[in-house]
């Protein structure tokens, strides 16, 4: 009975960890364009003006943040999580000030860092400042 | 004197306790949601008092904000509902509950409340919309509720008698003070 109690929690952890392997998969998936192409890039401070707006052309196997990287100077702090933009051009926000850089593409909030954006070709990307609540 | 001296232990083996969860989640960060701090607070919660096991959170919480930089009102009172929930659930209903394997399915849910907390913090500090906030954070959920089934899974049982072992010597110690 006892080694078969060992044998189910082996079997369930292997599953388990098979699993956490594929979330951890999902997060770091480098994310490349498949072809060339043009994104635009916009930046927005925190006064929620339009301080910039670039197109920029990309080719294939080009990572986001190369192409962002090769038209402004960058700053990122680098977490567990990928890395996290601290400065875009002319927008700046320290990771403990009281403003963060916002990202959105095609005017809709990214779910991800720039690590996780795919270039597209016609995408618009748009770097906000945007102050955090409460504090 | 003897009743003080055993307070002083007791406060003593609270603090080494707090220690090892706040240094472990630090040493861990550098993996996204891999971290032992819900095996830690489901065995602090079956081993002490709740007045104990919410001291634990309150230091764990303020000194975790403190050192990630994330220490202001819509974000710790999130932080602290999520943890608190372990000790209040596993001295009420799950009180009965012993099983590791048991133990480890409500750490899922543990897991997932802790990380639920977040998403109306967040949604208002980050003004990030909910269903973006929600799917974006899957995968981390997923991250830390099996990682926490897994580490109640296996450890839970060793630990617990460890501790048990030192709660046994501090009641022989009462005993013998007795006599």
């Amino acid at each position: 009975m006892k080694s078969k109690d060992l044998l189910f929690k082996i079997i369930i952890s292997i599953v388990a960890l098979a699993i956490i392997i594929g979330a951890f998969f999902i997060i770091y998936k480098r994310q490349e364009s498949f072809e060339s192409g043009q994104v635009t890039i916009e930046i927005i401070d925190k006064d929620n003006e339009i301080v910039d707006t670039k197109n920029v052309y990309f080719k294939a196997k080009e990572t986001m943040f190369n192409i962002v990287s090769k038209e402004y100077d960058i700053r990122y702090e680098k977490s567990s999580l990928g890395r996290f933009i601290t400065k875009v051009g002319p927008i700046e926000a320290s990771l403990n000030s009281d403003y963060f850089i916002q990202i959105s593409v095609d005017d809709k909030i990214s779910s991800t860092g720039i690590d996780g954006i795919k270039p597209i070709d016609g995408m618009k990307l748009t770097f906000k400042l945007v102050k955090i609540v409460g504090k | 004197m003897m009743k003080s001296k055993n307070t002083v232990k007791r406060l003593v083996i609270l603090a080494i306790l707090t220690t090892i969860l706040f240094v472990q989640e630090q040493a861990l960060s550098f993996i996204p949601n891999v971290q032992l701090t819900f095996l830690l607070l489901v065995l602090y919660a079956t081993s002490f008092t709740i007045i104990e096991n919410v001291l634990i959170i309150i230091v764990h919480v303020i000194l975790d904000n403190l050192v990630m930089g994330s220490f202001n009102f819509l974000f710790v009172p999130f932080m602290l509902a999520g943890y608190l929930v372990i000790p209040i659930t596993i001295k009420t209903i799950f009180r009965k509950v012993k099983n590791p394997l048991l133990l480890a399915l409500i750490g899922i849910l543990y897991s997932l409340i802790y990380s639920w907390m977040f998403i109306i913090s967040n949604v208002f500090m980050l003004q990030v919309p909910f269903w973006t906030y929600l799917v974006a954070d899957i995968p981390f959920e997923i991250i830390l509720s099996l990682s926490s089934f897994l580490t109640i899974l296996w450890l839970y049982k060793p630990l617990k008698n460890i501790i048990d072992i030192h709660i046994l010597e501090y009641n022989i110690d009462e005993e013998q003070m007795e006599e």
